[in-house]
């Protein structure tokens, strides 16, 4: 019982120690759309303008998408494109700021990716309680993006597969392209001019952990180390 | 009657290939290629030196790359291919504030995907070359976008090339957009005109208009005979009509 505290203990110890070092983000996930239909829509309402996934033709608010774990999930499907479902909810939290570029302020915004492959459930979810879409007016590239800062920015991350419960930094990226003529542009009522593209994206955190799953079992297999090496000793 | 009949497939002709020449001049944008890093690896390097700064990968990295539409590789929409990149920049100018972002002009911007992987185990997935672009991201964030965009509208020139896509047409509307994700250090002016150096994670797409079609694509026989089958129907129809 004894060596199991022992190894318990420096397990422990072990994984706190990696956590601390990885102060750093890793980039643990990204996706990458299915097809070429311009699903990722700003929505130009006035004050009530959105940001959602939105399939051009059936008008699905769900959209097929590849999305890949780059670390160790506990689903061993670690840099093997699983194909998923994506909805992106959101709205705006303020009018535009424009210049030679454009910054529009959203809030509430949420992305699921639900697996519907061999790896099924909440791949990911994430939760930013702002984020901003921006890029060089007359372009047809934007960007989503957020940083959690822990006040004001705030990002939160779930996931069947990872464990985020030590994570103390958290950003995504979305990067969005082939936007209509005439481009990222001036919706005139103050806000970012409606518009459909295309995406890709990723997410990055520091602390992150595969779920408590694959923790047991690592317990389970130090047990198992220990019961053979006091059955050993008892021999002899 | 062999001069209407003439007339008939050629008038077919003509109104197929308006048809063809009226989709080629569509103005959207359409998705053509995505990528992402096949590793966690931040390995894109904003770094600045000798007066001057630029964003690249000090050595080629994998990445999972998808063709989003039909090409000559045989592979599927949407199908990942293993492929190498190599990415190289120099500065453009000054960075800037603007609305809320640090925007990072960049010139000779070089991107090179190479497959890996079967059937053919070489070759270039996409070459991207562009004169100019932006590398745009908020200070204090982690994150960052590197965008151009050819169009009336888009100040760059995009010229993308590729052994499985025929891009020998004239194009519109080329863009494309790179994310970035685990910046570190945090996004900052680095007070010598440029940002501060950084490392990071990516994903990409690219797009254009009309969509590139597959290279050295063959139509199938079937295909013809098809064309063919249906110019003649316009033909009989056309003269069983007329007086």
């Amino acid at each position: 019982m004894k060596s199991l505290i022992r190894v318990t203990i420096a397990g422990l110890t072990l994984a706190t120690t990696f956590s601390l070092a990885h102060a750093q983000t890793v980039t643990f996930a990204n996706f990458q759309q299915v097809g070429a239909d311009k699903s990722f829509q700003f929505l130009n309402s006035g004050a009530t303008s959105t940001f959602v996934t939105k399939d051009t033709i059936t008008s699905n608010t769900t959209i097929p998408v590849n999305f890949t774990f780059l670390v160790d999930n506990g689903s061993g499907s670690m840099n093997t494109p699983l194909p998923a479902n994506l909805t992106i909810t959101s709205v705006v939290s303020a009018p535009a700021t424009f210049g030679a570029t454009v910054s529009q302020k959203l809030q509430s915004v949420q992305m699921t990716f639900v697996g519907t492959g061999a790896v099924t459930g909440n791949l990911l979810t994430i939760f930013g309680s702002t984020g901003t879409i921006g890029g060089v007016l007359g372009e047809a590239t934007a960007g989503l993006e957020e940083t959690n800062n822990g006040g004001s920015q705030i990002v939160n991350y779930s996931s069947a597969y990872i464990d985020f419960s030590g994570s103390t930094q958290r950003n995504y990226s979305v990067a969005l392209n082939n936007i209509d003529a005439p481009g990222l542009a001036n919706g005139g009522n103050g806000y970012l001019a409606s518009l459909q593209s295309n995406a890709t994206g990723q997410f990055a955190a520091n602390g992150i952990v595969p779920e408590p799953s694959t923790v047991f079992l690592l317990g389970m297999g130090a047990l198992g180390l220990c019961t053979c090496r006091r059955k050993k000793n008892q021999h002899c | 009657m062999y001069f209407k009949y003439k007339k008939g497939v050629s008038s077919a002709l003509i109104l197929g290939l308006a048809l063809l020449s009226g989709s080629a001049q569509a103005q959207a944008p359409s998705l053509f290629a995505t990528f992402s890093q096949s590793f966690q690896t931040p390995s894109f390097v904003f770094s600045t030196s000798g007066g001057g700064a630029s964003l690249s990968l000090p050595t080629p990295i994998p990445v999972s790359f998808q063709y989003q539409t039909v090409n000559g590789l045989g592979t599927g929409v949407g199908e990942s291919v293993p492929a190498s990149l190599t990415m190289s920049s120099l500065d453009g100018g000054a960075a800037f504030m603007d609305t809320s972002f640090l925007v990072q002009p960049l010139k000779n911007i070089e991107m090179r995907f190479t497959s890996l992987g079967a059937p053919t185990d070489s070759g270039d997935l996409l070459r991207v070359y562009l004169t100019t672009g932006n590398l745009i991201a908020r200070p204090g964030g982690q994150t960052a976008r590197l965008t151009g965009t050819e169009s009336a509208t888009g100040n760059s020139i995009v010229n993308f090339d590729s052994d499985y896509l025929d891009f020998s047409q004239p194009l519109v509307n080329k863009n494309f957009a790179v994310s970035f994700t685990s910046v570190a250090p945090d996004i900052s002016d680095g007070g010598n005109g440029f940002l501060a150096p950084f490392m990071a994670t990516a994903t990409g797409n690219f797009g254009s208009a009309p969509l590139p079609p597959p290279k050295n694509r063959i139509p199938e026989p079937g295909t013809l005979v098809l064309a063919v089958l249906g110019g003649l129907a316009l033909a009989h129809r056309r003269k069983s009509v007329s007086p």
